[in-house]
């Protein structure tokens, strides 16, 4: 049925792909987990092929699909976009209605890319794209069409630009960097009613006033929460901030998305990710639609610089802190 | 000129009235390679993909200065570099048989069982997978058996890194056994253990660049 998908784009599998993805597959001791590499090797590269023609740059050797340890311990068929992320393309056979995206591929990801693989024919379809995925399946009437992946890589590209260039402007500065050691000290010293400009406490953010039991922090008396209420195009979200001091000079911190109307769930999608001063990801999560609050701890010495971002869609909110 | 003609054409302004790696010209060229690629010349030569992956590429990068509308439709200009393309592997083909036969005519007119000798180069090398199992099980840190998702000590990096090797226990059986639900099992497994054994990886001498 997928055979005469209208949006689908036939393209070539070079004899190039065939050997390299031969090649690797021989690595693997049992016929299925070769089948698997081969396929996942055929899909990465018809969809770097494609990307190549529209001008959209690709690192094929950084990902763990190119890895040899990766590729017996995973089943991943990721593509680095640079500057963008990764892009996962997933294989599938003509007739199959159905696309399996493996646990190990749902974080950490700009998109899945599904490529229908016909080897007798040396042909692949790229039958479409989605942003995001739910669970281990992904039916294949889900899917967009290929041009929507381009419009999305775009909206990439742009939502991430132009942010960063502004934190990296304000850092030079020393501006725009909220300061947790100060932030912690004023509330300890002066009582949880010394707030940072632009933040309230979770009692204002959410609209039932609490957040739901299960979920409500663990807290001490050397520990301040803070929250923010972020708006993604149509979504709203708060951030929840708890920093406690841990050592001397470190301070932990642990980051929650909640949606802010309790007892609903955060869309499929939205992303919490931590980069450290280089821009590099540090620990990202990704909600699917069955989470009601995402959560990242991480732990810094006075001094160290990272941002967080939340991301939905072509959406991007973006802080920055100094440890 | 037919129906497919014109909208081709259409597509083909559309997409040069905007610069390279624009949505919009990504977009348009996208949407005529879609149509197009069932109007070319096709064979079933084992370069053929080759030539076709060329003739995209060709496409990509002249349609905007090198097509001449006026002299036929982008099917046409198209097929013309295409069978070019075929008839160049074509003659390498000849080219490289020739001068395979020679090469093999110097060894007493013998044939030599190539695939023979692949199948020896390969044996004598340790299968990466095999190098993990027993990298995994020795555990020689103690690291992966000291890792483990929290509030279950019985899942380690050890067990699942093990387990999940050559993808032989799927994410939802290991879910039913330690009752844990996949996405934790998972997002442990990318967090913990897949950085451990890109490193791992790394002391192999796999760099990913």
């Amino acid at each position: 049925m997928t055979n005469d998908t209208y949006d689908a784009l036939t393209l070539p599998i070079t004899q190039g792909a065939r050997r390299t993805a031969l090649e690797f597959s021989q690595q693997q001791p049992t016929p299925t987990k070769a089948d698997r590499v081969r396929l996942n090797t055929l899909a990465v590269l018809v969809t770097h092929d494609y990307l190549q023609l529209m001008d959209i740059s690709t690192d094929l050797a950084s990902g763990d699909s190119w890895n040899p340890v990766m590729q017996a311990c995973s089943d991943v068929a990721d593509l680095e976009l640079p500057g963008l992320g990764r892009l996962e393309c997933r294989p599938v056979l003509p007739t199959v209605d159905r696309c399996p995206v493996p646990a190990e591929t749902w974080e950490d990801r700009v998109g899945y890319v599904v490529v229908q693989v016909d080897e007798l024919a040396h042909e692949a379809q790229i039958l479409g794209f989605v942003p995001a995925v739910a669970n281990e399946e992904l039916q294949l009437s889900e899917l967009r069409s290929p041009e929507a992946l381009l419009d999305h890589l775009y909206e990439l590209r742009q939502a991430q630009t132009v942010p960063t260039n502004a934190i990296l402007a304000r850092a030079a500065t020393g501006q725009g960097l909220t300061n947790l050691s100060n932030w912690l000290n004023t509330a300890l010293q002066q009582g949880q009613a010394a707030i940072e400009s632009g933040w309230q406490t979770v009692e204002q953010v959410f609209n039932s006033g609490e957040l739901s039991p299960a979920y409500a922090f663990r807290r001490g008396s050397n520990t301040v929460r803070r929250a923010k209420r972020l708006s993604l195009g149509a979504v709203s979200i708060a951030l929840v901030m708890d920093l406690r001091r841990d050592a001397d000079s470190h301070i932990e911190i642990r980051l929650q998305l909640h949606p802010i109307t309790t007892n609903t769930r955060l869309p499929n999608g939205l992303q919490l990710l931590v980069l450290d001063s280089t821009d590099a990801v540090v620990i990202d999560a990704t909600a699917t639609g069955a989470e009601d609050f995402l959560e990242l701890q991480i732990a810094g010495a006075t001094g160290e610089t990272f941002r967080v971002e939340v991301r939905f869609n072509s959406y991007l909110e973006t802080q920055a802190f100094v440890i | 000129m037919s129906d497919i003609d014109v909208q081709l054409r259409e597509w083909v302004t559309e997409a040069c009235r905007h610069p390279p790696g624009s949505p919009a010209r990504q977009r348009h060229l996208t949407k005529v390679i879609r149509v197009v690629s069932s109007k070319l010349w096709r064979e079933s030569a084992a370069y053929y993909q080759d030539a076709l992956q060329q003739t995209w590429v060709y496409f990509c990068k002249n349609i905007c200065n090198g097509y001449d509308p006026n002299l036929g439709s982008v099917a046409t200009w198209l097929n013309a570099y295409l069978k070019r393309r075929l008839q160049d592997f074509y003659i390498d083909l000849q080219k490289r048989r020739s001068s395979e036969v020679s090469a093999w005519q110097d060894r007493d007119g013998e044939a030599i069982d190539v695939i023979d000798g692949l199948a020896d180069q390969r044996g004598d090398v340790e299968p990466i997978w095999e190098k993990v199992k027993a990298w995994a099980e020795a555990d020689t840190t103690g690291e992966l058996s000291r890792l483990h998702i929290e509030g279950y000590p019985q899942v380690t990096c050890q067990v699942l890194i093990l387990r999940r090797l050559l993808s032989e226990t799927s994410w939802k059986a290991l879910s039913q056994e330690y009752g844990v639900p996949i996405p934790t099992l998972s997002s442990f497994y990318r967090r913990q253990c897949m950085p451990r054994l890109r490193k791992f990886g790394e002391s192999e001498g796999y760099v990913n660049s």
